[in-house]
């Protein structure tokens, strides 16, 4: 049985509204609003840009669902969308990397590092993703179109992502928001764009400490970015399985380019046209 | 001027039941993909939808270990006061 999108958000949104009723009373309703935003903007940037460099796409276009294009003509098949991503996921996101970096605070206690904090609260959220992945994939929420080693028709590079996605975000959360501190590096930086010594933050408006964590967020993404890329690239290149030709709705970016082999009877175009599926059209195995 | 955040008090019972329920829904979220995983079609490389749920069970161990003994040190936390 395959089970459409909008019936896992179904079951999910109300748990979603039910972490954030729970958070507001641990953290209070600053913090809570400052975590909830923050992982907006940072899934929302991070998960469209690889949305947008061909790692995998929610079939925006596909007209695919049993909703899409029958019932409601240009459904895509999930509620909202920020750009190319649902809102889902990056509610998803905060859903669960919540309780797991307070698990990870509790468990670890005050005195332990925050980056061991931040790392095992990834560890946590990415056990999560390895099983629920590939139910995503098999039900078809998702397709990975991204040369890399896949376990359970998902790539390894998906969860080295969703490791640092946590563990830089929740260092930050914790370091800026929570102990009210500095991050070493950036304290030129702030102090040039909020007029304020930033080492020190207790004492400061909350919603000011969110500006600053935002920035920190914003600073951090390009950081995000290398780490993960390096620690994909080197594991693709190592461990790679699964070649393409991929059919991404975007252009193939200039990776795709390096690792994709011509078809059988293509010889001199390295890489198919993007697939955009008709109404009804179930995609190929390689899609998936 | 300073703008405290009127956090709940980190100590109060009010705010380790919500600690508690904060992991729950989670958890049972991964209960209700535990039903999915059972129903859906087998996940690439497994035959069959119960080898999903042995699979699902054993590399989310991570996850639901960690909610289970959290859950368990805040209740007995909250046990411990007075």
């Amino acid at each position: 049985m395959r089970l459409d999108s909008w019936v896992m958000e179904l079951f999910f949104l109300p748990l979603v509204y039910l972490v954030m009723r729970e958070a507001r009373i641990v953290y209070g309703r600053e913090r809570a609003s400052i975590f909830f935003w923050g992982s907006i903007l940072w899934t929302g940037t991070i998960e469209n840009l690889a949305v947008m460099l061909g790692a995998y796409d929610y079939f925006a276009y596909a007209n695919y669902y049993s909703f899409g294009g029958r019932v409601i003509q240009g459904y895509g098949g999930w509620v909202a969308w920020i750009l190319f991503v649902p809102v889902s996921i990056c509610l998803g996101w905060f859903f669960l990397s919540f309780p797991a970096l307070m698990v990870s605070i509790r468990l670890l206690g005050d005195r332990a590092n925050i980056w061991l904090k931040a790392a095992f609260a990834g560890l946590i959220l990415v056990s999560y993703d390895v099983f629920f992945d590939p139910l995503a994939v098999v039900n078809q929420w998702w397709r990975w179109t991204t040369p890399a080693l896949y376990i359970r028709g998902v790539p390894l590079s998906n969860w080295i992502g969703w490791f640092f996605l946590l563990f830089f975000f929740g260092a930050l959360y914790e370091r800026t928001v929570l102990q009210q501190k500095g991050v070493r590096g950036l304290v030129w930086l702030e102090r040039m764009l909020f007029r304020a010594d930033t080492t020190d933050l207790s004492g400061m408006d909350t919603w000011r400490i969110g500006r600053i964590f935002y920035f920190r967020l914003a600073a951090y993404l390009p950081v995000f970015f290398a780490v993960s890329m390096i620690a994909s690239l080197l594991t693709t290149t190592l461990w790679n399985n699964r070649w393409g030709p991929y059919h991404n709705v975007f252009p193939a970016t200039a990776i795709h380019e390096k690792y994709t082999i011509p078809a059988a009877g293509q010889a001199g175009s390295p890489r198919q046209e993007p697939a955009i599926l008709s109404v009804g059209e179930q995609p190929s195995g390689a899609d998936r | 001027m300073n703008h405290a955040d009127p956090v709940a008090d980190a100590d109060s019972a009010g705010a380790d039941r919500a600690r508690r329920r904060m992991a729950f829904w989670p958890l049972l979220m991964y209960l209700i993909g535990l039903v999915w995983a059972y129903l859906s079609v087998p996940f690439e490389g497994h035959t069959s939808a119960p080898e999903n749920v042995v699979y699902s069970v054993l590399v989310a161990g991570p996850f639901w270990i960690a909610m289970l003994v959290f859950l368990v040190v805040v209740r007995r936390d909250g046990r411990a006061k007075p």
